[in-house]
């Protein structure tokens, strides 16, 4: 098997709380190949986040944990990296850009300060040689007047344009992992399309690989090779995103899929899914979904099923006892 | 208004996405307009500066000698000739008040200055890295704010023994809890901001985020205390002074000064009122200048 570029195997993080813990991301496992695009979905606080955040290890200043499992970038476990081995692969071959591009650029200095400092860290460049670097970068990531622009200030710079910036940095040392959480949320529709044609470019022209994390499956049918659908802190379904919009298995995926809106569909009502996320602090013990689930089973309340590979196709799990059956014959447990 | 056309048009040319109404060099003007709009702080900050220049160029200001007595004018009261009166050996009090006035401002600027120094280094440590070393820090502070502030300064001169510089050094302590909290709670709010968290994801090192990113959003809070302070450290050097613990009673010390007269209170009291006066003024004008920088360094008031 080749070695893949990240592997997440059993990753579980915990949030202290008051006197307990509640476990955010509950033994999350994927993979990333070098140039291939993963997209992780789920609604808002399933674990998406925490799961990017965890890979780099910024949990610090939270009062998150990881408590299980590892991180293998390349080979070499992340999660046992000191600060320092970790510090220096921050930025150099993991970069990460944030979905609020107004607020991720220090509002008193300039862009290019904020654009050398990365660059001089990493690749050891000069100030003078690392601001080419920089106006180089901005070019590419398409910043008109590039060099009046590493001259000012963010607040000079629409949404749009920050998000180039903060694209431009992540890109600057030709990082070979890419997460992108959410980077196209807070911009407007015209923009998102922009930003998407960039990163796929970037993406293609430097052969990275790239997770995505979103909640937005129109950017996932645009953008992603690969699909892993996240509900409460676990993975519900991973599959190829052909695969995953014209055959989901997992009732989670379906209903995520009906409740997006269709051109030249007569209906009235959108369809939804019912009910909340459970409260992290008190899961059900069986199926997490179950509760909101239409074809939930006494089986699904009373005990969780677990993501098994799925015959037929290649790199498609499912978590749900409805899908049991179509398992690969002795197939390895995830 | 006037003003308001120069600021616009001393800034560089706007290109025509540029969404921000104030550049960077609209922003010290904008400052500026909010302190003169505070008719008080500015007539505060006019004293404040004679009080420089007084204390810069003291020696050439004075009409006589500060130190030379005059056995013929003995606790005078003002006069054409002497605008404050003479003390008990006859030297001339407003020339020991403007002798005075570099001893107050070098001790109680000085002192500040350590304390700001050292209460900010740790703030930004105790805010920034939390855990125990935030709890020692903090607990420090309290232990040194549960004393009365003049209490402990008396305690610590007690300790090292009278003189201007150990003064420096109590007023200094008990200044530094002050601004360790201040630091602490501006660090605090910083290091959740995403920019920080972005900074660090391209693997920037603690050091830089604190002195690049975390540092300067402290800036406005540190110069706002220090001119606050001011006026307490003025406060608490007299007073060590008064007390016998700071300057000599020969130096033309403000406290020593307001300390020697209280004997000829009921004879003389202009030896204790002009002292007296010009401490209280002084105080006054540190604390209104410290609020007039509040309100003009706040963005979040209007001009």
């Amino acid at each position: 098997m080749t070695q893949h570029l990240l592997e997440v195997e059993g990753l579980k993080t915990e949030f202290k709380r008051g006197g307990g813990s509640v476990t955010a991301v509950a033994g999350v496992d994927f993979h990333i190949r070098k140039g291939e695009v993963l997209g992780l979905v789920g609604e808002s606080g399933c674990g998406k986040s925490v799961t990017s955040l965890s890979i780099m290890r910024l949990l610090k200043d939270t009062p998150g944990k990881i408590t299980g499992g590892s991180v293998r970038f390349e080979g070499t476990d992340l999660t046992k990296l000191s600060e320092k081995d970790m510090r220096r692969a921050r930025g150099n071959d993991l970069a990460m850009i944030f979905q609020e591009p107004m607020t991720s650029l220090n509002p008193v200095l300039r862009i290019g300060l904020q654009l050398t400092e990365p660059i001089m860290l990493h690749l050891g460049y000069g100030r003078k040689k690392a601001r080419e670097h920089a106006i180089h970068m901005l070019k590419l990531v398409g910043i008109p007047r590039a060099e009046e622009v590493i001259d000012e200030y963010p607040h000079q710079l629409s949404g749009g344009m920050r998000q180039r910036v903060m694209i431009a940095m992540a890109m600057s040392c030709n990082p070979k992992l890419l997460i992108a959480d959410e980077p196209t949320t807070a911009l407007d529709v015209t923009i998102q399309a922009q930003i998407l044609d960039l990163m796929k470019r970037l993406k293609e022209e430097q052969e990275m690989g790239m997770l995505l994390i979103t909640h937005d499956l129109g950017v996932v049918a645009e953008m992603c090779d690969r699909v892993v659908v996240m509900y409460a802190g676990r993975v519900v379904e991973e599959a190829p995103v052909q695969e995953l919009f014209s055959n989901p298995k997992h009732p989670y995926t379906k209903g995520l899929i009906q409740s997006v809106p269709k051109l030249r569909q007569k209906v009235r009502r959108l369809e939804s899914i019912k009910g909340n996320v459970p409260d992290l602090s008190q899961m059900p013990p069986g199926c997490k979904f179950a509760a909101r689930c239409p074809f939930a089973m006494e089986k699904c309340v009373a005990s969780e099923p677990e993501l098994i590979p799925l015959a037929g196709a290649s790199e498609r799990k499912s978590r749900c006892w409805l899908t049991q059956d179509e398992a690969v014959e002795g197939g390895d447990r995830a | 208004m006037s003003g308001n056309s120069i600021g616009m048009g001393a800034g560089a040319p706007l290109p025509a996405e540029a969404l921000a109404p104030e550049k960077s060099k609209g922003r010290a003007r904008a400052f500026f307009r909010k302190f003169c709009k505070q008719r008080l702080a500015l007539i505060a900050a006019c004293f404040i500066i004679l009080l420089f220049i007084v204390a810069a160029f003291g020696p050439f200001l004075t009409p006589y000698n500060p130190d030379t007595p005059d056995y013929d004018a003995l606790m005078k009261g003002p006069s054409a000739a002497h605008w404050a009166g003479t003390d008990e050996y006859g030297r001339d009090i407003l020339s020991r008040l403007i002798d005075g006035t570099r001893l107050t401002m070098a001790v109680s600027l000085s002192s500040v200055l350590i304390a700001a120094v050292f209460g900010t280094i740790l703030g930004l440590l105790s805010g920034f890295y939390g855990g125990w070393w935030d709890r020692l820090i903090m607990r420090g502070s309290d232990v040194l704010f549960s004393f009365p502030d003049l209490l402990l300064a008396i305690g610590i001169v007690a300790i090292l023994g009278p003189g201007l510089s150990n003064v420096v050094i109590a007023v200094a302590v008990f200044g530094i809890p002050s601004f360790a909290r201040i630091i602490r709670s501006v660090t605090l709010s910083a290091k959740q901001t995403l920019f920080v968290e972005a900074t660090r994801s391209m693997g920037a090192k603690n050091s830089r985020i604190i002195w690049r990113h975390i540092f300067p959003e402290t800036l406005s809070s540190i110069i706002v205390n220090v001119s606050m302070r001011i006026g307490g450290a003025i406060l608490a050097a007299a007073s060590l002074s008064f007390l016998g613990m700071g300057a000599k009673t020969t130096e033309p010390d403000w406290g020593a000064m307001l300390s020697m007269g209280r004997d000829y209170l009921s004879i003389a009291p202009h030896i204790v009122y002009f002292p007296g006066l010009t401490i209280f003024l002084a105080v006054l004008a540190f604390n209104l200048v410290g609020d007039g920088l509040r309100d003009a360094l706040d963005p979040k008031t209007k001009n």
